[in-house]
C-alpha cells in the first residue's frame, strides 16, 4: 500500500440528500485515510448541512451516513474542518453540529474544527491533491 | 481510462455496457495514482 503520507485534501460541498456525493465522499475518506495518505476534510457550502444531528435516510430508500461520519475518528481521519461562514450562511450553531468520534483518553466528544475561510484556503494550498465532491 | 467499481455500480455501469479500453477498478487505485500524480484533475458539477 501506498504510504508516503501526501497531503490530500477532500471537500465536501454538496447537500447529503439530492445527491450521493456525501456518502461517495465518505467512501473516499475512508479509503484514503486506509492508504495512510495525511488527510484534510472540509465541509462548506450546502456540504454543512451533512453536519446536522439527527438525519434519518430511511424513508428514502438509501444508506444512512450518520453513522459513518459519526466514527470518523475511529477510521483515523481526524482532521476534519467546517467553514465557518458556510453555517452561519444556513443558520446552524457551530456548537449543534454532529460528533465525529471520542478522545481516547479524556472521551471527550469531537467535532469538526470551525475554521474561517482564509485558514482554509492556506490548508488548500498546502495540499499535493484535493478530491472534490 | 479506469473507472471506480462502487460508482459505477451505484449508476448501473457494469463491464458488460463499457466502452472500449475502459476498465473498473478501485478507490485503493486512486488514492495510489493521486500518490504517484503531479497533479490531481477533476471535473464535476
Amino acid at each position: 500500500m501506498a504510504a508516503t503520507g501526501k497531503k490530500v485534501m477532500v471537500t465536501v460541498r454538496k447537500a447529503p440528500h439530492g445527491s450521493i456525493y456525501v456518502q461517495e465522499s465518505i467512501e473516499v475518506m475512508f479509503i484514503f485515510a486506509t492508504y495512510d495518505m495525511d488527510l484534510a476534510v472540509v465541509f462548506l457550502d450546502d456540504g454543512v448541512l451533512a453536519l446536522q444531528p439527527g438525519q434519518d435516510t430511511k424513508g428514502l430508500g438509501i444508506k444512512g451516513f450518520m453513522a459513518s461520519l459519526g466514527a470518523l475518528v475511529d477510521w483515523e481521519v481526524t482532521k476534519v474542518y467546517v467553514d465557518r461562514q458556510s453555517l452561519k450562511d444556513r443558520n446552524i450553531p457551530e456548537d449543534a453540529i454532529i460528533t465525529i468520534g471520542k478522545d481516547e483518553e479524556t472521551d471527550a466528544p469531537i467535532r469538526p474544527q470551525v475554521l474561517d475561510s482564509a485558514e482554509i484556503a492556506a490548508m488548500m494550498a498546502a495540499q499535493h491533491s484535493i478530491v472534490s465532491f | 481510462m479506469i473507472v471506480c467499481v462502487a460508482a459505477a455500480k451505484r449508476r448501473g455501469i457494469t463491464n458488460e455496457v463499457l466502452a472500449p479500453n475502459i476498465r473498473i477498478s478501485g478507490l485503493g487505485q486512486l488514492a495510489s495514482m493521486i500518490d504517484e500524480a503531479d497533479r490531481l484533475v477533476t471535473f464535476g458539477d
